[in-house]
């Protein structure tokens, strides 16, 4: 009884063939892995809400008030405050909080207080623009502020000619929310 | 009598081909586990205030516009005593690290400029 076994010669070489395509598969599913990886970590967006609403707050105070003076078309001769230019207000600051051919409120809101003699119990004038609704999500404690808007609340002293000292507060608020949030 | 037997192992064929499979099974899921790690590593990133290299505290330069309109208002007035209670309105709101650059610095920056026109 002779056994025969395969020499040299008939070795069978298929088998390498296959193991080569598992070798090109592992290759492309961690090159692809890696991919995915990078693509994730660096994907995401950046949030800038905080440096556009303290941008916004700049531009409207400078709007306001520049160079020790008050705007002349927001205070009349008699030094009270002109109504026209509340109605007015982001046109005459160069402000636009339309979003061009999209039918959503605006994704901006600023309110401006003008407190005489810094008294923040009585405002004597106030100018607001935008989409308000977003005002009461500015009192949320910090802990639950990660998906809502934000907002700066800044403040500065400006004087009349005629010697009045207005204490004035602008709040502004970003929202955009969609685009900032995972 | 003779019998002819050709025998085909294909043993060592099958255990390499397991072993491929098992080993491609692990790297998906380890995959799987560092895609993961990776999504939740990169969520939304909040730009922060610059380097403190960037914006001194101490530097008039740096950016507070509001400070800077009240203190211009400070010099604006005419009227000591209301100069004498805006500064120390002023002065309170520095305590409360409520300006981003130094107040009292600032305030002497500026009397400086204005007092030279």
């Amino acid at each position: 009884m002779i056994k025969k076994i395969n020499t040299l010669k008939g070795i069978n070489k298929k088998g390498d063939k296959l193991i080569s395509v598992y070798w090109f598969a592992i290759l492309v599913i961690v090159a692809i892995g890696i991919v995915l990886m990078v693509n994730t970590f660096y994907g995401e967006n950046y949030d800038v809400r905080s440096q556009e609403a303290e941008i916004l707050a700049q531009k409207v105070a400078d709007c306001i008030y520049f160079g020790g003076e008050f705007n002349s078309l927001i205070v009349n001769p008699q030094g009270g405050f002109r109504e026209d230019f509340n109605d007015n207000f982001l046109k005459m600051c160069n402000l636009n909080f339309t979003i061009e051919g999209g039918l959503e409120r605006p994704p901006y809101y600023v309110e401006v207080g003008f407190f005489p003699d810094g008294d923040l119990k009585k405002s004597s004038f106030t100018m607001l623009d935008g989409n308000k609704n977003w005002k009461p999500d500015c009192s949320v404690g910090v802990s639950q502020r990660a998906n809502l808007v934000t907002c700066k609340e800044k403040e500065f002293f400006a004087v009349t000619k005629s010697d009045s000292v207005y204490l004035i507060k602008i709040l502004s608020i970003v929202g955009k929310i969609d685009e900032n949030t995972n | 009598m003779k019998i002819q037997i050709k025998m085909k192992n294909k043993k060592g064929q099958v255990g390499e081909t397991l072993t491929w499979i098992v080993a491609t099974i692990l790297i998906v899921i380890m995959m799987i586990f560092f895609i993961f790690g990776a999504s939740m590593l990169g969520g939304t990133k909040k730009i922060g205030s610059f380097r403190p290299s960037l914006t001194s505290a101490s530097s008039f330069e740096g950016s507070d516009p509001f400070l800077k309109k009240s203190i211009i208002s400070y010099l604006f007035l005419k009227s000591e005593p209301k100069r004498v209670i805006l500064d120390k309105t002023l002065a309170r709101n520095a305590e409360a690290g409520n300006f981003s650059i130094d107040y009292n610095q600032t305030k002497t920056e500026l009397l400086m400029r204005y007092s030279k026109r």
